[in-house]
């Protein structure tokens, strides 16, 4: 097959930016993990956050409203954010917990979305792989943001029930407290999409490849 | 029965025997690659450009039947049996 020069550069500038991104990533959590292991200060398994905001409640009254200096004919709804003050061992597993998932799913779509840009440069753009390639990180966001949504708002919620005592952790409070993410299942859709479309493209360069 | 690339058959190695020129020489008088070419005169083309059929044409001084003929499928399967 004839690599042409041009494919690099059609996978310009997202290629420079997540491997930049990547190698960013990479290194600063070394270098936290590194300072943790002699510096207690220094966040990174106790840096997860033991705050909860209740999204599914939400208080007014004319005292939040002087609060805020709201003006005649407005009301303000207050939105509680629950802290621990002095989180048990539990309540920072929790924390962690809620972060763990999106941080996961961000970082093996970078990585997914890394390999596929390397292996596009080294192998050609309007390739069979490319297109397979292009389809696990499409099934990744779509699956992946909602596996990670809902690990995330259950943790949360267990979190919450544990701040709160008039919230149970029950399947209810868990979807009161999740927010659908929808532009990451519309990302995914479209990058199965695209993955077709980039299959297409490979027979066509194939024939081309044949034609005098 | 969807048609095949192999039915087609090039004789490009006979006209140019005819006319004593070797392939490289009429790759660059057509402004086709060698590779190409070679490609075209081994039966491996899937497609030809109608550009490069009228300049081979012009250069052989050749009808494009001289060049290409269609061969059935059963007519392969006899030459080849």
């Amino acid at each position: 097959m004839v690599l042409m020069p041009e494919d690099r550069k059609l996978l310009e500038p997202l290629s420079s930016v997540v491997s930049g991104a990547l190698r960013l990533l990479v290194g600063l959590l070394l270098i936290s993990f590194i300072l943790s292991l002699f510096d207690n200060a220094v966040p990174f398994w106790s840096g997860a956050d033991h705050c909860v905001t209740a999204n599914s409640s939400a208080a007014s009254s004319t005292a939040t409203d002087a609060m805020f200096n709201t003006a005649a004919g407005a009301r303000v709804s207050a939105i509680p954010r629950y802290c621990a003050e002095d989180p048990t061992d539990q309540q920072r597993l929790l924390g962690l917990l809620s972060a763990v998932p999106y941080l996961a799913f961000a970082a093996g779509g970078l990585v997914l979305l890394n390999g596929m840009l390397r292996a596009a440069a080294r192998d050609g753009v309007y390739t069979t792989q490319t297109a397979s390639r292009l389809k696990v990180l499409g099934w990744w966001l779509l699956v992946g943001s909602l596996v990670a949504e809902l690990s995330h708002a259950t943790a949360e919620t267990a979190l919450l029930a544990t701040l709160a005592s008039d919230v149970h952790l029950s399947a209810e409070t868990v979807l009161r407290q999740l927010t659908a993410p929808y532009l990451m299942v519309l990302t995914g859709l479209g990058l199965l999409t695209f993955a077709r479309i980039t299959r297409a493209g490979a027979a066509m360069r194939e024939d081309l490849e044949g034609t005098v | 029965m969807p048609a095949e690339a192999d039915d087609i058959h090039v004789h490009l190695d006979r006209l140019l025997t005819d006319r004593e020129m070797t392939l490289a020489d009429l790759a660059a008088r057509v402004g086709v690659t060698n590779v190409n070419l070679s490609i075209l005169k081994n039966g491996r083309a899937k497609a030809i450009r109608f550009t490069t059929l009228t300049s081979i044409c012009q250069v052989l001084k050749c009808q494009p039947g001289d060049l290409l003929t269609y061969c059935p499928p059963s007519d392969n399967s006899a030459e080849s049996s």
